[in-house]
């Protein structure tokens, strides 16, 4: 076995939970970083916890580093503790009643390292980061940002073969939230594992992973690095992850794509059959009147509401399909922009871009 | 304004009334005893070896409520089994039962022809009523209800995804028991440890049925106080009441503020 085979994660994750089937095929390769996305309720967590072995799959198989660690119909079932996994979730769940240093050696200690090796391992991850000076005091005195990354260490000190990541920022206020993602980011890449990412925030998943996995419903609806995603997503929910305006339609001619019955206008269109489209938001300008001489992609819509955010805003706007412009905080003044107002939207084709679906 | 105030009396009132009705045989107890004679009292030949067995046999109680009960209780808080419902239902029965009925089953189980018993009889010519093993089966059967419930609620408290997490950094689970389970709930265990025993102090009925009153053997200090009361002995009673009462308030007060609310 090639070097790649041996140290990458090769999962087939078939469960059903509740009101969720989850059919989901992942691949990652040594050292890789790959983010989950989904919705709520889309499958993301039972995934991890089916890799970690807290949820046993009903088919498929986990293949980790050389070791099957679960395959229903070959009877391999691997309890978690016997699994090389480190879980961190959303809120730290530190052990309240262990020092920083006890939770951080607990999992070495679990495994059958001795006592003082098991402490020098856990002071090492903390000096990685940056929290050699807290190793005394109770997670309850810790700061937020602090006890997700003692959370992160002591995940990291058993030197797991999986590193399993769930929503672990989303419970940090903004300004804790962008240092602890800094901080992540670093020790991350110098984490020779693999590592699984469930987030639903599109700057964890930009900023950390090598891969995307975007999942709906539990089923995998897209895949690929976040330049390829960001490229051309293929459904609605990873567009606006990626923060474009998605449309689905079917070739009319080399320049036309009829979406929902109106016309659309690209530089070109790929031959045959459906066709996605993607407009960015600072593409569509909004007009009170009907501009004269307008661009071709000329459409009536309705404001549906509007957010600032920083010296932009977003504008929902209905039409003929839904659609996001994002304009300066000065338009949205010049225009006296208000929930049900009737705006014209435009849209130069050459800004539209188009791609096989 | 008048209104509230009538209303506000008609909850005083019987508050009150609750209060003394609770209060006014702890007091008369304080009242009625002879003061300069209790260390006479205390030093009788039945007031000492009773107070002996009690702390012989409750804190044997005590030990394996704690042995097996934790064991249980935790079952009870993890186990999603469609039959575990039931099997707490079962659990918490003695707590209802009169315990002369408890008395009365322990004996048709364990006793010299008892289901269990007849069999224990039988191979080790050993028969179980009557000893001070029985007045820990009474003691036991009675406590350990409320020993596992006080336990398994704060259990069931316990957030099960530390379980799980630290089961992914490879803790068995009886690890997981011993090293998060157990110390996340120490005052629950404390609480329901300090229920037990009590309970166990005061066991009376199922101790008389199962255990008799033997002096030394199977005496309790509730059954003694009884023993003394109704030989013509009321000081001594009162004498050794007093003791029990001040046991409880010492226990109470303890765990009051640390554990208790």
């Amino acid at each position: 076995m090639s070097q790649t085979e041996t140290q990458s994660l090769q999962a087939e994750i078939r469960l059903t939970r509740g009101l969720l089937d989850l059919d989901v095929e992942l691949y990652a390769g040594p050292g890789e970083i790959v983010a989950i996305l989904g919705p709520n309720g889309s499958g993301k967590t039972t995934l991890l916890h089916a890799l970690a072995g807290l949820l046993r799959l009903q088919q498929g198989r986990v293949h980790i580093a050389g070791r099957l660690w679960e395959s229903p119909a070959e009877k391999v079932w691997l309890p978690p503790e016997e699994r090389r996994t480190g879980l961190v979730l959303a809120d730290h769940l530190l052990f309240p009643h262990l020092s920083v240093m006890d939770n951080v050696s607990f999992g070495p200690r679990s495994r059958g390292m001795p006592k003082a090796l098991a402490r020098s391992r856990a002071c090492t991850e903390l000096e990685a980061l940056g929290l050699g000076g807290r190793s005394d005091v109770r997670p309850r005195e810790l700061s937020s940002g602090q006890a997700q990354r003692v959370a992160l260490a002591r995940a990291l000190a058993t030197d797991p073969d999986l590193l399993l990541l769930d929503e672990p920022l989303s419970a940090l206020d903004a300004a804790t939230r962008a240092q602890t993602r800094a901080d992540l980011g670093v020790r991350l890449r110098a984490f020779p594992g693999i590592t699984i990412l469930v987030t639903h925030d599109p700057l964890d998943a930009l900023s950390l992973a090598d891969r995307l996995v975007f999942i709906e419903r539990g089923l995998v609806v897209q895949q690929g690095t976040p330049q390829e995603v960001i490229a051309r997503p293929r459904d609605p929910y990873v567009a606006q992850v990626v923060g474009l305006n998605f449309l689905r339609g079917q070739r009319v001619s080399d320049q036309q794509v009829d979406v929902e019955g109106t016309i659309v206008v690209a530089p070109e269109v790929p031959a045959d059959g459906p066709v996605c489209v993607t407009i960015p938001p600072s593409a569509v300008a909004l007009y009170l009147t009907r501009p004269e001489g307008s661009p071709r992609n000329t459409w009536p819509v309705t404001v549906r509401d509007i957010q600032l955010i920083g010296q932009t805003a977003r504008v929902n706007l209905a039409g003929p399909f839904a659609l996001a412009a994002e304009v300066t905080t000065t338009a949205v003044a010049d225009l006296r922009l208000g929930v049900g107002q009737e705006l014209w939207a435009t849209v130069k084709a050459t800004e539209v871009r188009t791609y096989p679906a | 304004m008048r209104n509230v105030r009538w209303a506000r009396a008609g909850l005083v009132i019987p508050a009150w009334a609750a209060i003394a009705f609770l209060v006014v045989p702890l007091a008369a107890l304080l009242v009625k005893v002879d003061w300069a004679r209790i260390p006479t009292h205390l030093g009788s030949p039945i007031v000492i070896p009773a107070l002996r067995l009690s702390l012989l046999t409750t804190t044997s109680t005590l030990f394996i409520c704690m042995l097996v009960g934790t064991p249980l209780a935790w079952m009870l808080a993890r186990s999603t089994h469609r039959a575990t419902p039931w099997l707490r239902a079962l659990v918490t029965v003695p707590l209802v039962l009169p315990p002369v009925v408890g008395g009365v089953a322990l004996l048709m189980a364990y006793g010299r022809e008892g289901v269990v018993g007849a069999l224990v009889f039988h191979v080790w010519g050993w028969s179980i009523p009557f000893t001070t093993v029985a007045v820990v089966f009474a003691e036991v059967f009675v406590a350990l209800p409320f020993y596992v419930l006080a336990v398994e609620g704060s259990m069931r408290g316990l957030d099960p995804r530390f379980d799980g997490l630290a089961a992914t950094l490879g803790a068995s689970p009886w690890r997981t028991f011993r090293t998060v389970v157990v110390p996340m709930v120490a005052p629950g265990i404390a609480s329901g440890a300090a229920l037990a025993w009590a309970r166990a102090l005061g066991e009376f009925g199922a101790t008389i049925t199962f255990a008799g009153s033997f002096s030394g053997r199977t005496q309790t200090a509730p059954l003694a106080v009884y023993f003394l009361l109704e030989s013509g002995d009321p000081q001594g009673a009162i004498a050794l009441s007093l003791v029990m009462l001040l046991i409880s308030v010492v226990i109470l007060g303890a765990l009051r503020g640390r554990w208790l609310p």
